[in-house]
């Protein structure tokens, strides 16, 4: 398909706030490289290893999750993956681990960073921190490039949480959950203490799930406020601010960044500044984006669509009362009950709850949808998994318009610009027959 | 030469070919029958709560059709394929599943089969993914909650003595098929890689009593003959997820080669540990069923040691080289590969890795990459 360059590489962002990330992202990698370089141990790390733990143990980290995502922007994951792939990587295989193979293989091929890395590159990880939530690629991808290249003494961190139709108020069951749980974060604070050296001090773990809680609780309140008609925040600003949630949970800056983009998004609203002037269709975008081609949320709005919600990345509604004076149990109830958020919606898919049906539903409804565009990321089941009957059951309960745009998250090589263009002109033909229903 | 193999039963074959007859006969008896699939649910909890154990299969190269209404295309063909046979209602004689937290797909199975397809009794087997004193007793109290539900759901007590003597029972049989696998060390092997699969997609099919003859039948009616299979064949090992169909393993014999070994579920991977109940036979299930049980969704470690214990089984049986079997977006397979290829390479065991998507249907592309590598297997020594 396409080596042909896509009009859609280049996005722009409608709030300031989201557009910050990018020199917070800058800052970010420059920080762990200068660590690298004094010496300082350098962790990589999968989403799910929870940052508020890191960040008490002062412990510098690279997330090869973003790394993909900043790869495919800059237009360098396919030469990533195409390595990944000569060394028998199959391209099924998801696009973030493969892009992170590539580099390991091309930074021992020229023993060292590689001069063109964007970012300035991922240093050389003296320990890996992974975990078994969402997905299996997570704990394979690092297990693969541990074994293959990088050879660091590597934790992964086990996450268990109860499938669909389990009692999730049933003790028995919360006690059996949580003990295992426990111990496996107590498991990762062993690891960092070997690691580093240095011991786990509580108090500062304590105020980290603190921040942790205050960013989430604003990230929330700004999903709440993005109901607002027009749209104040689209779908490609969210896909930014994931960078602070994920990897900078736990700290001051996060909790300050997110305290911004809820003034900034409430004085939007206030104003009523959408994201175009004139919103005919309002979108839930469901799925992973495509990073290398995040215009396509521009395109949508230069035909009158703004993706006012996605539902990956979602944090969900905040939790109270939680014992921090004991953060380890803090962070395993904190989990146990966003768990339980999504068994409340309906969990059929997986036992993370990441996904599921039921918020798709909700956000129908709540955001006002005129269509939903599923994006099927071919080399994520995790995330992919579960839309075909998501699907169905809108269908059977609440018809909405919904198209299925079949790519990738990092590999560019799955799209086609004219067969996008194709599919969203037909999908928003069908939205416009329904979309007065809205008003 | 003649082939022994004529001698042989023909039950197995039979049964393989119409797999669920003896569980819709023994339904309609009023047994309760209770699908599982993977490697990590205990069929002897099943048969200690006097129900049937019946190992979930698809129909390998049914086109799908029906299942794509509920699934991802790239997803597992093979998960996807045993849906579409329950959404089909092929899977209605079953009076309830028990499915664990495999794979991701695997995973994923579970609510969609319970949603769109609800059975009478549907359990959730947990999986840690990781081997740990706590991930141990993890499983332990989930394989407890399966005790539980199957007990309230059968109205009957698993009682240590009932557990026992199941566990007896499946370890009986157990040591019957490593009787049979023993039986292919030899040279020429005395029964195909087709027989012995046939035979052990049969015995997932029937209760572990008629397993048990079934087994007993086929020993004796091979008793002291030697092999059937032509001499020159090379002897290999087939690796994968699942072998619940005799078609790639026909086709490798029909190729030139002699598969005599195989590290699949259904295959050694299920059969290969013999757990002694001892006093405790939780314990025992949970050892067999996790702890020592090689699933690649688990991570234990990141050595490429962790597959040496292929090497050695190559060099027990004498095998000339490894055929992979991988299942197009399989994730836990195919993370493994390069390593796995890389260290049997290493061990001097050439690797060769088909992928498919659960219908063979490229057999004919298959068949030449088989075949050349038989024959350069054939000419290694
Ligand atoms: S969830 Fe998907 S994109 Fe993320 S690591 Fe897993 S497979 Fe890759
Ligand atoms: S190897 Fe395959 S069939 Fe066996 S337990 Fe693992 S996922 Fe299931
Ligand atoms: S082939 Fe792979 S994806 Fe399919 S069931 Fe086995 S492990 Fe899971």
């Amino acid at each position: 398909m396409s080596e042909e360059k896509s009009e859609f590489r280049k996005a722009v962002r409608s709030t300031e706030t989201a557009r910050s990330v990018n020199q917070i992202l800058m800052d970010w990698y420059s920080k762990s490289l200068l660590a690298s370089k004094e010496g300082r141990p350098v962790a990589w790390c999968m989403v799910g290893a929870p940052p508020e733990i890191l960040k008490v143990f002062d412990l510098d980290s690279s997330w090869p999750e973003n790394y993909g995502t900043a790869c495919a922007a800059r237009q360098m994951a396919v030469h990533y993956m195409q390595l990944a792939e000569g060394e028998g990587y199959s391209p099924d295989l998801c696009s973030y681990e493969r892009n992170a193979i590539g580099y390991c293989r091309e930074y021992l091929d020229i023993g060292g960073i590689p001069p063109d890395a964007p970012q300035g590159g991922m240093p050389w990880p003296a320990m890996l921190i992974t975990n078994s939530t969402v997905c299996d690629p997570r704990s394979k991808g690092f297990q693969a490039f541990n074994a293959h290249y990088l050879h660091v003494p590597m934790y992964t961190m086990d996450i268990q949480m109860p499938h669909y139709g389990a009692d999730m108020q049933d003790p028995k069951l919360k006690a059996h959950y949580l003990r295992y749980n426990i111990d496996q974060i107590w498991g990762l604070i062993r690891f960092l203490e070997e690691q580093t050296g240095t011991k786990l001090n509580e108090a500062a773990l304590s105020e980290a799930v603190a921040n942790s809680l205050a960013a989430q609780r604003l990230m929330w309140e700004v999903h709440e406020l993005r109901k607002a008609v027009p749209s104040p925040m689209p779908s490609e600003d969210q896909f930014s601010c994931i960078v602070p949630m994920l990897y900078m949970a736990g700290s001051r800056e996060a909790v300050d960044f997110f305290q911004k983009l809820h003034d900034e998004v409430r004085n939007r609203v206030e104003n009523r500044i959408g994201v175009i002037p004139e919103e005919k269709y309002r979108i839930l975008w469901v799925g992973i984006p495509p990073w290398f081609n995040m215009g396509i949320f521009n395109y949508l709005e230069s035909l009158g669509a703004v993706s006012a919600m996605e539902t990956t990345y979602y944090v969900h509604a905040p939790v109270a009362d939680v014992d921090l004076s004991r953060p380890v149990e803090a962070i395993a109830e904190i989990g146990w009950r966003k768990a339980s958020q999504v068994h409340t919606l309906g969990a059929e898919l997986s036992t993370e709850g990441l996904f599921s049906p039921g918020l798709v539903l909700k956000f129908v409804r709540e955001y006002a949808i005129d269509g939903v565009i599923f994006h099927r990321v071919l080399s994520c089941r995790a995330i992919s998994f579960g839309q075909a009957h998501t699907a169905r059951r809108l269908r059977e309960e609440l018809p909405v318009p919904v198209l299925f745009l079949e790519s990738d998250m990092a590999d560019p090589r799955t799209w086609s610009d004219s067969r996008i263009k194709g599919s969203i002109s037909a999908f928003l033909d069908i939205v416009d027959t329904g979309a007065g229903k809205r008003a | 030469m003649a082939l022994q193999g004529e001698e042989k039963s023909a039950q197995p074959a039979a049964l393989c070919d119409n797999r669920s007859e003896r569980a819709r006969e023994l339904a309609a008896q009023g047994k309760k029958i209770i699908g599982y699939l993977c490697g990590f649910v205990p069929p002897e909890l099943i048969t200690a709560a006097g129900m049937v154990p019946y190992r979930i299969t698809g129909v390998m190269g049914e086109p799908l059709v029906e299942a794509l209404d509920y699934f991802e295309p790239n997803a597992c063909n093979y998960v996807l394929n045993c849906f579409q046979q329950a959404i089909k209602g092929r899977y209605d004689f079953l009076d309830g599943i028990v499915i664990p937290h495999a794979c991701d797909t695997v995973q994923r199975l579970y609510g969609l089969w319970k949603f769109w397809k609800p059975p009478a009794y549907a359990h959730f087997l947990n999986v840690p993914t990781t081997v740990s004193p706590a991930s141990i007793r993890f499983f332990r109290e989930e394989l407890e909650m399966l005790k539980e539900s199957l007990e309230s759901f059968g109205g009957v007590e698993i009682t240590d003595q009932r557990l026992k003597e199941a566990l007896s029972l499946h370890n009986e049989n157990r040591r019957l098929v490593a009787e049979l696998y023993g039986m292919r060390k030899e040279h020429p092997p005395a029964l195909t890689g087709g027989e012995m699969t046939r035979l052990l997609v049969a015995g997932a099919g029937i209760p572990a009593d008629e397993f048990h003859s079934l087994l007993k039948e086929m020993l004796r009616s091979i008793g002291g003959n030697a092999g059937s299979v032509d001499e020159k064949k090379a002897r290999v090992l087939l690796y994968g997820c699942v072998m619940d169909d005799a078609g790639l393993v026909d086709l490798i014999e029909a190729g030139g080669g002699s598969v005599v070994l195989d590290d699949t579920c259904i295959g050694t991977r299920s059969f290969g540990t013999a757990g002694d109940a001892g006093d405790d036979p939780m314990e025992a299930l949970c050892r067999m069923y996790f702890a020592d049980f090689l699933c690649p969704k688990v991570v234990r470690s990141c050595d490429e040691e962790r597959f040496e214990y292929l090497v050695q089984m190559a060099r027990e049986y004498r095998v000339k080289g490894v055929i992979g079997y991988f299942m197009a977006w399989c994730d836990p397979h195919k993370f493994d590969q390069p390593v796995l290829r890389n260290y049997l390479e290493k061990a001097g065991l050439p690797f060769l890795a088909l992928e498919d998507d659960y219908t063979l249907s490229s057999s004919g592309a298959m068949q030449n990459r088989v075949q050349a590598f038989l024959e350069m297997l054939q000419q290694k020594d």
